[in-house]
């Protein structure tokens, strides 16, 4: 009793709350990033990293707990064993477990992976989290020595407040924007029957790509965007040939707001920006599709505007009313709500971590790093977008048998004259 | 190598193109062999639905009624009358429908045959109770026949697993005769008689479409213009 007094608990960010109230029997929204060693993983050394890791990340190194109005993080006395890998990443990973500890290491061969439950925190969190990690793991295994820079957190440091903030509730806005939106044309296909995920990742070169996106004055965020806009709107136009029936085509589009609004949390602080076309209004070109979505972004990614969302969700949680509800009928209507909205409004996920960068000294041994995001709910699809030494991974992820979104993406991406190198965990 | 449909270069290992899933292959190279990024055949096993706790859950809900219906007896007669036609129902129905759940895979040539002793104690129990000769003379092998029609229906589409034409027929004709038994253990037991003995007409009608599937089932070309004119 004495020893749960002393674990540190905290409450759950902002945007954590609706992931445990979301969740299903068969489905925890997951993230994983992985990275691949010049050799292969040892496994004890990793391991030893971890417990000397897991003591810098208290806001990580977490497990989810019940309590009677809200769940809430509560520190973890040991690090987790690290498993083996499945056939698939992000292999299901129950609430039972992620009560006992939401994050579980992964090795295989050269690669180490780390794949989080998004309710403790975002892509950039998960990635400081795992350059600490390999820094400690090279530190032990090599005895170079890596400084604290990029992204690589000071083992020795005690963790500071403004890294375990809630930025959400700093930042909002004096006024909330409505969160209503137009439902999206949602992709289908066959689910997969036992739940295997199909992976695909295309590999290009980052600086041909950011040549190209330049050559259409729009970031690689958005030239992405367009093109994943304009691969599903030629799926519906194959699925719905009636345009009058049609659905807008819109990519729900994360947005890390630490730069934006100066936070260094590692907790979760992302918003997100949904651009979009309605092609019942005609057919767009690519050209036309690019500007419209660098304008739609232009348009809502400000700190005002960002600000503004903000307003919404924290205002929702500061509501008496709802604070007071018991957990259980909290989890309902969040749920109900989550079902009727959540991943409705938008018809795919593209998350872009941008370029990963790491201390010098840690290049040599480091190849490569992945990005994936996790199986959605009710999306049959989602993307994710990593760049590290020149190389720009794109990773597919789906729970059904077709492979018609990354064909077309890959494909117009081939006609606009890029080399792709794809991958697959096709069985 | 590359993908001559969508162009994009494969990675080692594939076999096949991920996109479009066309084979890779090229007469002059050799086969595309190499690491695969995941291990191929670790597929984790998911737990599914707890069904014990759910057949638990059912079981108090036959529990409960069993017990109220027990104790307003009790209460009301002072003894053990009318409760016992409730209690062997719901017995009955726990029996036929909640029993098998338990099981794994629970299979029917054994839980059919529990099914029918399951009727024939219940039977008898009324038969018992109410004072009545009908049990062993009629309900015994009324009940006794119908299940070892079915059981045996099952069993061979279980374990033969062709010869569907012949089952289908077989268990007609079965039944055609089963109504002359009915029949006669009426008549045996309560005396029943009439001036035209009815079970004619269903034995005649199950004679006519099991004799016609019979036939069918035997003859080749027969069946396969039947199966081209009634495909669904």
């Amino acid at each position: 009793m004495e020893k749960e007094k002393q674990l540190r608990w905290m409450r759950l960010d902002n945007a954590a709350k609706i992931y445990p109230a979301a969740r299903r029997r068969s489905w925890n929204c997951l993230f994983r990033h992985s990275a691949t060693l010049n050799e292969e993983v040892d496994v004890s050394v990793m391991q030893n990293a971890l417990e000397v890791t897991v003591k810098r990340f208290p806001s990580i190194a977490v497990r989810i707990k019940r309590g009677v109005f809200w769940y809430y993080l509560e520190e973890i006395e040991k690090a987790p064993h690290i498993q083996k890998e499945f056939s698939y990443p992000m292999a299901r990973m129950s609430f039972r477990d992620i009560g006992k500890c939401a994050f579980r290491v992964v090795c295989y061969k050269k690669r180490v992976a780390v794949e989080f439950y998004h309710a403790i925190t975002d892509g950039s969190g998960g990635l400081c989290f795992l350059k600490t990690l390999l820094a400690e793991y090279l530190t032990q295994k090599y005895g170079i020595s890596v400084p604290a820079e990029k992204g690589v957190l000071d083992i020795n440091q005690k963790p500071s407040k403004a890294e375990l903030e809630d930025s959400f509730l700093k930042n909002d806005g004096p006024v909330a924007l409505s969160r209503k939106e137009a439902t999206a044309y949602r992709l289908r296909g066959t689910l997969e029957n036992d739940g295997y995920l199909n992976l695909v990742t295309g590999i290009l070169d980052a600086e041909k790509l950011h040549k190209m996106s330049k050559q259409y004055n729009v970031s690689i965020t958005t030239f992405l965007t367009a093109v994943m806009i304009y691969s599903i709107i030629n799926i519906q136009n194959r699925t719905t040939p009636n345009k009058k029936r049609q659905k807008p085509v819109k990519v729900l589009v994360p947005v890390n707001l630490r730069k934006i609004f100066g936070s260094e949390t590692l907790r979760n602080f992302a918003l997100y920006v949904t651009p979009g076309i309605n092609p019942r209004l005609g057919d767009y070109t690519f050209e036309e599709i690019i500007t419209l979505v660098h304008h739609q972004m232009g348009y809502e990614v400000n700190a005002k505007n960002l600000a503004a969302k903000m307003a919404a969700n924290v205002g929702a949680e500061r509501t008496f009313i709802l604070k007071i509800m018991p957990l259980f009928i909290k989890n309902i209507a969040m749920k109900v709500v989550f079902n009727l909205f959540g991943e409705r409004k938008s018809s795919i996920t593209i998350s872009n971590l941008g370029v990963v960068d790491i201390p010098e000294v840690m290049k040599p041994f480091i190849e490569r790093f992945d990005f994936i995001l996790g199986e959605q709910a009710i999306c049959t699809n989602a993307c994710s977008v990593t760049t590290y030494n020149g190389k720009m991974n794109i990773t597919f992820l789906r729970t059904v048998r077709e492979s018609e979104v990354e064909r077309e993406f890959f494909c117009f991406l081939r006609k606009l004259g890029l080399e792709i190198k794809v991958e697959s965990n096709k069985r | 190598m590359y993908c001559v449909k969508c162009g994009v270069e494969l990675a080692q290992g594939e076999k096949t193109c991920p996109l479009c899933g066309l084979k890779a292959y090229h007469p002059e190279l050799l086969e595309n062999s190499g690491e695969r990024p995941y291990p191929a055949s670790k597929i984790p096993s998911y737990e599914t639905v707890n069904k014990q706790g759910l057949l638990l859950l059912i079981t108090m809900a036959f529990l409960v009624p069993m017990a109220i219906t027990i104790l307003c007896d009790t209460a009301l007669t002072g003894g053990f009358s009318w409760s016992g036609y409730v209690v062997g129902g719901l017995m009955l129905a726990y029996i036929s429908f909640v029993l098998p759940y338990w099981f794994k895979n629970p299979n029917p040539v054994i839980f059919v045959p529990i099914f029918f002793a399951a009727v024939i104690v219940y039977l008898l129990y009324i038969d018992v109770k109410t004072k009545s000769s009908w049990f062993l003379s009629f309900a015994f092998p009324a009940v006794a026949a119908f299940g070892l029609i079915i059981t045996a229906i099952i069993a061979i589409v279980r374990y033969v697993k062709k010869g569907y034409w012949f089952i289908a027929g077989g268990s007609i004709l079965a039944l055609g005769g089963y109504a002359c038994l009915i029949e006669f253990l009426l008549y045996l037991t309560f005396g029943f008689k009439t001036r035209f003995p009815w079970s004619v007409y269903p034995l005649t009608g199950c004679f006519l479409i099991g004799g016609t599937l019979l036939v069918i089932a035997m003859s080749k070309p027969l069946r396969r213009r039947v199966q081209k004119r009634f495909f669904i």
